[in-house]
Parts: structure tokens; sequence; C-alpha cells
């Protein structure tokens, strides 16, 4: 079981944020449970070579905005919260493009955590990440 | 390339995106936004225009093997989300 300590910097904006390495880059994630999937900053991804072309498909989504169109791309690695994910599927949100403006570069969603036990202590201020055997 | 401390980052580059390289943040395992924990890097191209720094970024990046990208402006307080 892996321990990380946070800290609410505004309590009028309750926001979890994740140090993430992408391919080794460093970048912060927004941890959301009500997100079905994780999703980066499209930015970071050009950054490291990848090319809207490499995108294996397009996803919409349900936002509280609307549907919105993001891709899909197979990312060789992605660290969060001391896990390491290979070859994984990941959206991609041009954030730019859609007046997105934020110190995030996206969101660390469940899909991240399918092996996990993820315990989110708010009141201590720690999250508590367990990898597991899938049923 | 000099390394830059953060306050001179902000200070040379104001209201910009800045890809930096070799990003000192300080202790691992800590959690925070990117911005709140750099100490220092090496300022590999900026702009006003996010998309400039990220495809002209790739080509800056070479010989490097982490960069992170940060935004010296103000982003707005006491947001709400709604992810």
């Amino acid at each position: 079981m892996k321990k990380f300590a946070f800290e609410i910097e505004d309590e009028d904006s309750l926001i979890v944020t994740v140090d993430c390495r992408l391919h080794g880059d460093a970048y912060t994630l927004a941890l959301d449970t009500g997100a079905s999937n994780t999703v980066l900053d499209l930015a970071a991804l050009i950054i490291l070579g990848y090319e809207l072309k490499d995108a294996i498909r397009t996803v919409e989504f349900e936002t509280a905005k609307g549907e919105l169109l993001a891709y899909v791309f197979k990312v060789k690695e992605i660290t969060a919260l001391g896990i390491t994910r290979r070859n994984v599927e990941i959206c991609s949100y041009d954030f730019f493009n859609n007046n997105v403006f934020s110190d995030m570069h996206g969101v660390l969603g469940l899909d991240f955590f399918l092996d996990c036990k993820l315990c989110i202590d708010m009141v201590e201020r720690e999250i508590t990440v367990q990898q597991k055997a899938r049923k | 390339m000099n390394i830059l401390t953060i306050d001179q980052i902000r200070l040379d580059y104001p209201n910009e995106w800045v890809l930096i390289a070799n990003p000192n943040l300080g202790e691992e395992g800590t959690i925070g936004t990117i911005i709140k924990k750099l100490i220092s890097g090496i300022v590999l191209f900026h702009s006003k225009d996010k998309h400039e720094v990220a495809y002209k970024g790739k080509e800056a990046r070479e010989g490097y093997d982490n960069v992170t990208l940060i935004y010296t402006g103000e982003i707005p307080k006491k947001r709400k989300f709604w992810l």
C-alpha cells in the first residue's frame, strides 16, 4: 500500500492534484473519481512527439458543458500515485483550442484504478493506493 | 543553456506558456501542481500561444529526457470544478 499526503490550497476550489509522469515528463493531473477516463491535455502528447494521426480513434465525452470530442492514443508509459501503466489507451483533449485554461494538464480518472483500492481521506489529507488482483 | 529559478522564469517570461527541461521539483512523492513545486529548470521555448510551445517544443526538447509545461501568469482563483 502506498500513501501520499496532499494539500488543499483553497477550500473554495476543492481539488486534489496528483503528480504524473508521462514518459518521464512532469505534469499535474486532477484526481477525478467522477471521470470514467483519464484525459490529458493534447499539448503534453504533442511535446512528446505524438501527432494527431497517431490517435487510434476518437470518443465523445459527456460533460457538464455538453459533448466533447477527445482523441484516444496508445501511450507508452504513464505514472501517477506510484502506479505505472504501459501501452495504455489514454484520452486526450485540446485544452488550448477549447479554452480550458488551467495549471493542471488533465484528469486522472477511474480507468487508472481498475485494479486498485483507492482511498481519499479528506480529513487526514492522505491518499492510499493498493494494487490488487482484478476479479 | 542556463538553469533559471522559477522566480527568474516568471520575471523573464511573464504571462506565457514556458517549456522547461530538467525541472527541479524538489522532493519526489509530494503532491501539488507543477507550478507550485517547480524550483528551477532550463527554459527551452516560450510563447503566449500554447500550441506553438507544444509543436515547436517537440524539437526544442531533443536531448532532454524530461520536460514540463507551465503558465507563468495568474490562473483565476476560487474556481469551481465540475469535471
